[in-house]
């Protein structure tokens, strides 16, 4: 399934066509499930997403047998797959729960950093071993964080878009004071909000991203930044989508081209803090 | 007994005031449970293999479990 743009042979395109249409398939199912959540149901929608993730665990399975004795990257990418499908479930079936103020779906971000550190221990992400991105390791072995000036830049960038969304969602600035008393109650249910922007990072340029990047290169970034946009704007609302999809296709670049995580988790915490407390409506 | 049934043992989770949606992860995990039970008992050279994949699926959704029941708990115990 290797796809090199270089070899013209029949075979590479045949297998390049095959991809696309794969994605395009794909992409296409998870838009329609949340069609059907928005026009018909929550509940039917959460129904489409577990069948889409049970037929796709069983298709990953069938691929690995097949692909048991080479290397094999069909089976990765239906794991991967399996992926945004299953965060979506969890965020529509996670009880909404009041912590102060602030009524957010946010323990669904707990079983998937679960599913995130078992991947990192599964032979999944082997083939990329030596680039897939690390928190604080570098791609040679040693420990540091590589381009620290643009990892601040791009947590910086972060930030800054969280801001841009959260006036863009309220519509004017609230001052500070009674930003921050509107915030008190709601401490907690802005923490889980910060740690679920950090578990989406790790899974989705963690796992996600080197898998299809190993494919697709620039597509496979793009591809998975835009269904990380997806799934975030399912959870903040589609008012702040500009931010949003800018923010990912940032972090995105951001980890292709540092292979390190340091910069994007705290850029994505940074957003949804800036979000959490600008949106006055949010916390009310 | 009719004190027992009109008492708050007489539903002490509240099932009937739990929304459907809450059901759906938990059948996708007694799918997957049942599924991976069938492989092991089936045997074979590649049952190893699909449960190590059906486990990483598994986990999750075990999680998500747990907790939708610790918080149902919570907030059970909190109003009775």
């Amino acid at each position: 399934m290797e796809v090199s743009v270089t070899s013209a042979s029949p075979r590479s395109y045949r297998r390049l066509s095959q991809l696309t249409a794969g994605v395009v398939g794909y992409l296409a199912a998870m838009a329609a499930t949340e069609i059907v959540a928005v026009a018909v149901g929550p509940l039917q929608g959460a129904t489409c997403l577990a069948l889409m993730f049970i037929t796709l665990v069983n298709l990953t399975i069938l691929a690995r047998l097949r692909e048991a004795a080479s290397a094999g990257t069909v089976w990765r990418l239906l794991a991967v797959a399996s992926i945004p499908p299953l965060e979506r479930l969890l965020m529509l079936c996670m009880p909404p729960l009041r912590w102060g103020r602030l009524e957010e779906y946010v323990f669904w971000s707990v079983p998937l950093l679960v599913g995130a550190i078992v991947l990192f221990r599964t032979p999944l992400l082997a083939h990329v071993a030596d680039s897939r991105p690390r928190l604080t390791r570098t791609p040679r072995g040693g420990y540091g964080l590589p381009g620290l000036s643009g990892q601040l830049l791009v947590a910086l960038a972060g930030a800054a878009l969280g801001v841009a969304a959260g006036l863009q969602a309220e519509g004017q600035l609230l001052p500070v004071g009674e930003l921050l008393r509107a915030a008190q109650p709601a401490w907690l249910g802005i923490v889980m909000a910060v740690f679920a922007g950090c578990s989406q990072e790790l899974v989705y340029r963690g796992v996600i991203q080197p898998v299809a990047t190993a494919v697709g290169d620039w597509v496979g970034m793009i591809v998975s930044s835009l269904l990380m946009a997806s799934a975030w704007l399912a959870w903040v609302g589609v008012g702040v989508a500009a931010p949003v999809v800018a923010a990912s296709l940032l972090f995105g670049w951001a980890v292709r081209r540092w292979h390190t995580l340091v910069g994007v988790l705290v850029g994505h915490g940074l957003f949804n803090l800036a979000l959490a407390l600008l949106w006055h409506r949010m916390l009310l | 007994m009719t004190m027992l049934a009109q008492g708050p043992l007489a539903a002490p989770l509240g099932l009937r005031n739990l929304d459907q949606i809450y059901f759906v992860p938990l059948i996708a995990l007694l799918v997957l449970l049942l599924e991976r039970e069938m492989i092991r008992s089936a045997g074979g050279p590649h049952a190893r293999t699909a449960i190590r994949i059906l486990d990483v699926a598994i986990l999750p959704l075990l999680v998500a479990f747990l907790i939708i029941v610790g918080l149902r708990l919570n907030q059970v115990l909190t109003h009775s």
